[in-house]
């Protein structure tokens, strides 16, 4: 990992480097993410992860100018910051620099000619199928952005500005790294070149970033490229050397006039007083947070004693039984409440969403696969899906303009009247013309989960009987569902439904890589209804009684229904009981939809049920709905425990839970697992959203409204604008912005035991990314983790 | 059915009144509740959409041709000729309809799509700036009418491409675009003032009552062709025509329905409409005839070729609408009116509707992508595979470079005055001193042509000077004003009696503007012109003033200025032709110089010069709410 953090001091220490120690130290400061139809949280600040929380936060105030709102109360905000200022003697370092100096003494800014042909370029390299005419070039796929946009100024009649001017010609001769040298020789001297580059990728971050994210994760283009961040600033800087050659030509050069001067003047502070400014603001962090997590860690206590002093839970129903595993994610939290509450007989268990069964999936021959599984899991399983109807796409709206001038001039004509209709009913009734994910897909579909023989670029088309007992089986014990099984498990997986909407990938289930996780579902039911699998697992000493049925359903987040998934065929023989279930779970969602209704303003805190339904149903379809759910905002905590530590919890917050059974796991191997998952994909949403809440300009994705979709790859504000990253307002707005709290169920040795066989997630907890806290199985005696041991909860706040 | 004499046109003036009462009421309702102004939008536009039936319907009923409403008569004191001249036609029906349509769809779209942004109330009050104008304009039966929708629809646009004024990339772009705007204006000023001096009419004759039989047996001469060429370049700007194509897709910056309701449906037409109103005039020369249609031609070859090149989607929208108004432009000028309202009318629902769906075009091709691969059709090719290299390269550059087009009319205008700043601003000393020095020998002397010429001439050479000033607001506005104040001299010395009197008490009106002006920029350390200054972000309210004043002196109806425009340019065209053009030329400039101070003063962030001196600024109003009492239901 060492090779993917940012070192602040060698950035803008004047040193000649090579270009690629260069690229090295710089690389880390641009955000990464990938194409916007697959979204994965991530820790924004995932480069800076190796310092502790405040101070890569305070760190990123001096670099880039970012901010801390809501984090602190007014008051101690603006003290924190003016503290800071001070104390480093300016902010936005990053882009108050060389080439601001530049841009002021010579009152020609070059970024206002050079962003707009850059972003034009770049975006046009990567089109995935937006533009009618993508690129001129026919191997688009093998060459590198540089060797294209160079052919393409080098045979052009017409000239490409500003690629005629002499020096950028002469460049133009050159291959991607002799001209990235080329350029900078001409636009900084030697010394200061590291901090150039720094200041360049700051320019167009989200562009940048995207070139770096594709070229080291190729696979998540449609199309494929050639993707180099050195290619990327070799189109950049040469056009930049052009530019300035044109308009301030005297300002090619800046080694000469005042540039080293400037370097000289900029003070870089030393690493402490980040230290401190961090360690000032955690301190500030600290009571806000603990007021909140307290009220959580006091009810798990209580309830862990009560379970311990009171009787064990319901015994389950002679007549028909149910159990529910339903995903970790944190919008299962009120859902798990309810259904519970409705039906007490019915025991709910949490568990990363994609249960398990960590695939690829394929639709259809020659699609592409696409993974469903968390971020930092390597698939190496392939499923083929194959539905009885096939997506079918809306036409008409989308008529090409400029795809044929006859048809061009034709189709408004021949589609303006029914746009008349559908405008107005767009406005009106909006769920007459949209619909929700439910009746899109997934219920008429056949997985064949089993392993074919068939092996592709070393992916197993499927699984073996032992791979799917080996998965099922450390899922049920991780969860605990070892003895009492119920007639039927219902498997849970989650997806979200909104329309007009390109973050639609951040509202699906986060443990299947923002893809709903109802395949994953339906797979892991197939394989554990299986005769050979049950065998096998009875072998293992996991006896699951032959009555026992996994029925797999899909959850829409965003309207508050549910849905059997599969071919109806499979379901056939229990249909009356599943229908039965999916009844009472109903009353259960209806419930879940009111109570989601008082996050919405627009929405009355008095709904009925029926209305409520009707409010979120809505709210999934409008076209004029920027917030079909607020998703993971107000995530706060995840628990990883038995379910009696979290029945009954009251809070405001939103919770992950994972279900976790310390009895059967002394030694831990199970909990690392967990861990694994948990840290990096709960912590990631939670960052994410703490991030793009506390600064929406720089972390976040600013306001969803003015975004303009630029080539299937991401959004950008307005017409030539950055590709943005991180997540929307309209997604944050009600976000709290904390860190998340990790409550384990598990003796405090058997975490350090786990946390020993994690050491890519140390970074996680060592710096106070998230909070750690063990809770005892037996005593329910809380302990908090602080740089390597737990201590006492009173302890803890000393930072 | 029949109706009340008075009803009928009553209700068809309501037809504007409520949007702009609306408009009104919004800009002044800083401060309400969301949840109150958007129940008062839907109100309004609900009625206005009810009024627009009701008087479609009566109008229907009793008029089989048009039927001219002009029940409002304006104070006496109110200098110049504005007449307010109502009629309502098929064509103006069909605007006016197409407009409370939009309305209706766009504020029940927007209610919720805005929910918690901030600028809500200005954002509808913008839209209703917006519908107003378009009802002016449909509804227009003179051109002076005509020109006050065409302006609060450039403010409208202005504002709301600059919706989020922070970011200094929509400000840049507003500025353009109003810069476009502004030579648009102009032109219509030009074609207003002609008309009212061709013989046969004079500003009481509404726009219906020009017949192309009062041209007959006439050529071609400058009078008419500045009329044709201010008609022209009018329309071209506010439809984003050849050569202006480029500004369409710069507009994308504001919330998608402010772009689907201007861009798309609405104000991207008015230069049509204009055209088409004038029909019965140019149409008697076949000239005219075919500069609208190889206008209309070169929009649509430039802009397909752009508009297959955009990779967003919002650009490839913008050219995609440029291109459909080239089309209506080539229907015009080939005389098939009806079905270039029809292709109007159709053309604007279909793009709104695309640009209110635009975020879904991700899920749209995800799904054919899917489909299509499926099916296993490999990746598609474009039709331009089949050209030779260095052509498909050439076509590939000149389109993702917008065919060059603002390059070329900012090297036109904006170049050589860059180019040569320094040189001007010495040069322009020595100018303003010959020619001065000119005027008022001649004057004294005798020759007035000769005073007027270099009057105007100084008016001409200090505007220049105001558009190259980088510095100083202050000195921007002095220029703007000694533009004005030279302009004016010029027009007193050719102007009648009646038209001195009037000329005096509208520069009077005037310079209470400037002096506010001066006042409000008078910090040099606070305010200057490299940089945006942010002012909006703490004082919303002198920026508002700001603009109001600036309009007042560069002409935005109905402010003084306005008259001021009208007035010169109707004494000037009686003097000379060429005396009235470079006249224009001196406001139009003035007028983007004056226009871009303001624009650089108050939108952008706020300077650290200002934050010190206001304060810091407010965070948005959006802090969290907690989620009510949990599980109060259980």
């Amino acid at each position: 990992m060492s090779e993917h953090v940012v070192n602040v001091s060698e950035i803008f220490r004047p040193l000649s480097r090579t270009l690629h120690e260069s690229l090295d130290l710089v690389t880390p400061l641009i955000p990464t993410q990938g194409p916007i139809k697959e979204f994965i949280h991530h820790n924004t600040l995932h480069s800076f992860q190796h310092l502790p929380f405040g101070t890569a936060i305070a760190q990123n105030h001096w670099l880039q100018g970012a901010q801390v709102n809501y984090m602190l109360t007014q008051v101690e905000e603006k003290k924190w910051l003016e503290s800071l200022d001070a104390a480093c003697g300016s902010s936005g370092v990053l882009r108050r620099g060389l080439r601001y100096h530049r841009a002021e003494s010579s009152g020609y800014n070059v970024d206002n000619d050079l962003l707009p042909i850059l972003i034009k370029l770049t975006s046009s390299y990567y089109d995935q199928g937006l533009a009618v005419w993508s690129h001129p070039s026919d191997e688009v796929e093998e060459l590198s952005f540089w060797e294209v946009t160079r052919r393409l100024a080098t045979s052009s009649v017409i000239p490409l500005v500003p690629f005629n001017r002499n020096h950028a010609t002469k460049l133009l001769e050159l291959d991607a790294e002799r001209a990235v040298e080329g350029a900078l020789k001409f636009l900084c001297s030697d010394d200061l070149r590291t901090r150039y580059l720094a200041e360049f990728l700051t320019v167009l971050p989200g562009w940048a970033g995207f070139v770096h994210e594709v070229e080291v994760n190729p696979s998540q283009l449609l199309e494929g490229r050639k993707s180099r961040l050195l290619d990327w600033l070799a189109v950049g800087l040469v056009a930049e050397l052009g530019f300035l050659e044109k308009h301030a030509a005297k300002w090619i050069n800046l080694s000469g006039k005042g540039s080293v001067d400037l370097a000289r003047h900029l003070t870089i502070p030393a690493s402490e007083v980040f230290e401190m400014a961090g360690s000032r603001l955690e301190k500030a962090l600290l009571t806000n947070e603990w007021q909140v997590y307290n009220q959580i860690l006091e009810q798990t206590a209580r309830a862990s004693q009560r379970s311990l002093s009171g009787t064990k839970s319901h015994s389950l129903a002679t007549d028909e039984s149910w159990q529910v595993i339903t995903c970790i994610d944190d919008r299962n939290f009120s859902l798990r409440a309810f259904l519970e509450d409705e039906w007490p007989e019915v025991e709910t268990f949490g568990a990363a969403g994609f249960f398990g069964v960590d695939t690829l999936i394929q639709e259809g021959a020659t699609a592409k696969p696409v993974k469903h599984c968390p971020a930092p899991v390597t698939p190496g399983h392939l499923l083929r899906v194959d539905r009885k109807s096939a997506k079918k796409a809306r036409l008409g709206v989308w008529e090409h303009e400029s795809a044929n001038v006859l048809r061009s001039w034709l189709a408004p004509q021949l589609l303006g009247p029914l746009s008349a209709f559908k405008l107005l009913l767009g406005a009106v009734a909006p769920e007459w013309i949209e619909r929700t994910r439910l009746h899109k897909d997934d219920v008429n579909v056949r997985i064949d989960p089993f392993f074919s023989g068939q092996v592709d670029d070393g992916l197993r088309h499927g699984y073996t009987v032992e791979e799917a007992v080996v998965r099922i089986y450390s899922l049920l014990r991780t969860m605990g569902i070892t003895k009492k099984f119920a007639d039927f498990i219902a498997i849970v997986g989650h997806g979200s439904s909104s329309a007009n909407n390109p973050y639609f990938a951040a509202y699906d289930c986060g443990a299947c890589s923002g893809r709903p996780g109802s395949l994953n579902a339906l797979a892991f039911c197939v394989m554990a209804n299986d005769s050979r699998v049950r065998d096998a697992l009875r072998k293992k000493g996991l006896v699951i009684p032959e009555k026992t049925t996994f029925v797999p359903f899909l959850y829409d987040t965003s309207t508050d229904t549910i849905i059997l998934v599969g071919d109806p065929e499979m379901h056939q023989s229990h249909k009356s009981s599943i229908d039965r279930f999916t009844e009472r779970f109903a009353r259960a969602l209806a419930r879940n939809a009111q109570f989601r209704c008082r996050q919405f303003k627009l929405a009355s805190t008095n709904f009925s049920q029926v209305n409520a339904l009707r409010h979120v149903a809505r709210r999934a379809v409008a076209w004029f709905e920027p917030r079909p759910e607020y998703n993971h905002a107000t995530n706060i905590a995840c628990i990883v425990g038995r379910r009696a530590l979290t029945k009954g919890l009251r809070t405001e917050q939103a919770i992950f839970l994972q279900s976790y059974d310390p009895e059967v796991d002394q030694e831990g191997s199970l909990l690392t697992g967990v861990l694994g998952a948990v840290i990096p994909v709960c912590g990631g949403i939670n960052l994410e959203y703490l991030f793009s809440r506390i600064d929406p300009e720089i972390y976040g994705a600013g306001s969803k409204l003015p975004h303009n979709v630029s080539g299937l790859n991401g959004v950008m504000t307005g017409f030539e604008g950055d590709l943005r990253t991180g997540l929307p307002r309209q997604m944050t707005e009600i976000h709290n912005p904390m860190r998340l709290l990790i409550v384990v169920e598990q003796d405090p040795t058997v975490i350090l035991n786990c946390l020993e066989r994690l050491p890519h997630l140390r970074s996680w907890v060592d710096q106070r990314w998230v909070w750690l806290v063990s809770q005892d199985p037996d005593s329910g005696v809380q302990l908090v983790y602080k740089s390597g041991v737990f201590v006492a909860k009173e302890y803890a706040d000393v930072i | 059915m029949s109706f009340d004499q008075n009803f009928l046109p009553t209700v068809l003036h309501l037809i504007w009144i409520i949007p702009l009462f609306a408009s009104v009421c919004l800009a002044l309702s800083h401060g309400l509740q969301e949840s109150f102004v958007s129940r008062v939008t839907a109100l309004l536009s609900g009625i206005s959409a009810l009024v627009s039936v009701v008087g479609v319907f009566a109008w229907m009923n009793q008029a089989s041709g048009g039927l001219a409403f002009r029940a409002l008569v304006l104070p006496h004191w109110i200098p110049g000729h504005l007449e307010i001249l109502m009629r309502m036609d098929s064509l103006g029906a069909l605007f006016s309809g197409l407009t409370s349509f939009f309305q209706l769809i766009i504020v029940r779209f927007s209610r919720v799509y805005l929910h918690r942004e901030e600028g809500y109330n200005r954002f509808f009050s913008l839209i209703f700036l917006l519908t107003t104008g378009m009802q002016f304009i449909s509804l227009a039966d003179n051109l002076e009418v005509f020109f006050l929708g065409w302006e609060s629809i450039g403010l409208a646009s202005f504002f709301l491409v600059a919706f989020y004024r922070r970011q200094e990339r929509s400000a840049t772009n507003a500025l353009k675009i109003f810069s476009v705007y502004r030579i648009g204006d102009l032109g219509l000023v030009l074609t207003m003032v002609i008309l009212n001096m061709l013989p046969g009419l004079n500003p009481g004759t509404p726009l219906s009552e020009i017949r192309g039989s009062l041209l007959a047996g006439r050529t071609m001469d400058p009078l008419l062709f500045c009329l044709f060429l201010g008609l022209i370049a009018a329309a071209c700007a506010k439809s984003a025509q050849f050569p202006f194509t480029f500004w369409l897709p710069k507009a994308m910056e504001g919330p998608t329905p402010s772009s689907a309701i201007f861009y798309g449906a609405l104000s991207v037409h008015a230069g049509a409409l204009l055209i088409l109103r004038l029909q019965p005039l140019w149409s008697v020369y076949p000239i005219v005839s075919l500069v609208i249609g190889v206008v209309g031609f070169m929009t649509i070859i430039f802009g397909i070729g752009s508009g297959r090149v955009q990779t967003s989607i919002k650009g490839q929208l913008a050219y995609a609408s440029a291109v459909q108004v080239g089309f209506i432009f080539i229907e015009i000028a080939c005389g098939w009116t009806a079905f270039a309202t029809f292709h109007i009318a159709s053309h604007a629902l279909y793009r709104s509707l695309q640009l209110i769906v635009s975020p879904s075009i991700i899920t749209h091709l995800m799904t054919l992508k899917a489909n299509d691969r499926d099916a296993g059709g490999a990746k598609q090719h474009s039709m331009e595979r089949w050209l030779p290299r260095r052509i498909r390269h050439s076509l590939y550059v000149l389109a993702i470079q917008e065919n060059y087009l603002e390059h070329v009319i900012d090297r036109l205008i904006l170049f050589p005055l860059r180019a040569y700043k320094s040189q001007l601003n010495s040069l322009g000393f020595v100018m303003n001193v010959s020619l001065i020095v000119t005027a008022l020998g001649s004057y004294i002397l005798g020759p007035t042509d000769i005073a007027v010429y270099s009057l105007i001439g100084f008016a001409l050479s200090l505007s220049f000077q105001a558009a190259v000033e980088r510095d100083s607001p202050n000195k921007v506005i002095n220029r703007v004003i000694l533009t004005i104040m030279a302009l004016a001299t010029a027009c007193y010395a050719v102007a009648n009696g009646d038209e001195r009197t009037e000329l005096v008490s509208i520069v009077t009106a005037i310079f209470p503007f400037w002096l506010w002006l001066k006042w409000a920029l008078r910090d040099e350390g606070l305010f200057n012109l490299r940089q945006f200054c942010g002012l909006f972000g703490l004082k919303p309210v002198s920026g508002w003033f700001l603009f109001i004043a600036m309009g007042a002196i560069i002409g935005l109806p109905p402010l003084p200025g306005f008259f001021f425009e009208d007035l010169l340019m109707s004494t000037l065209m009686g003097f000379g032709a060429n005396a009235a053009l470079m006249a224009g030329a001196a406001l139009a400039l003035a007028g983007i110089a004056g226009f871009r101070v303001c624009g650089l003063v108050t939108m952008g962030e706020p300077t650290p010069a200002l934050l010190a001196r206001y304060g810091k600024l407010d965070r948005l109003s959006d802090s969290s709410f907690a989620r009510t009492r949990f599980f109060r239901s259980i």
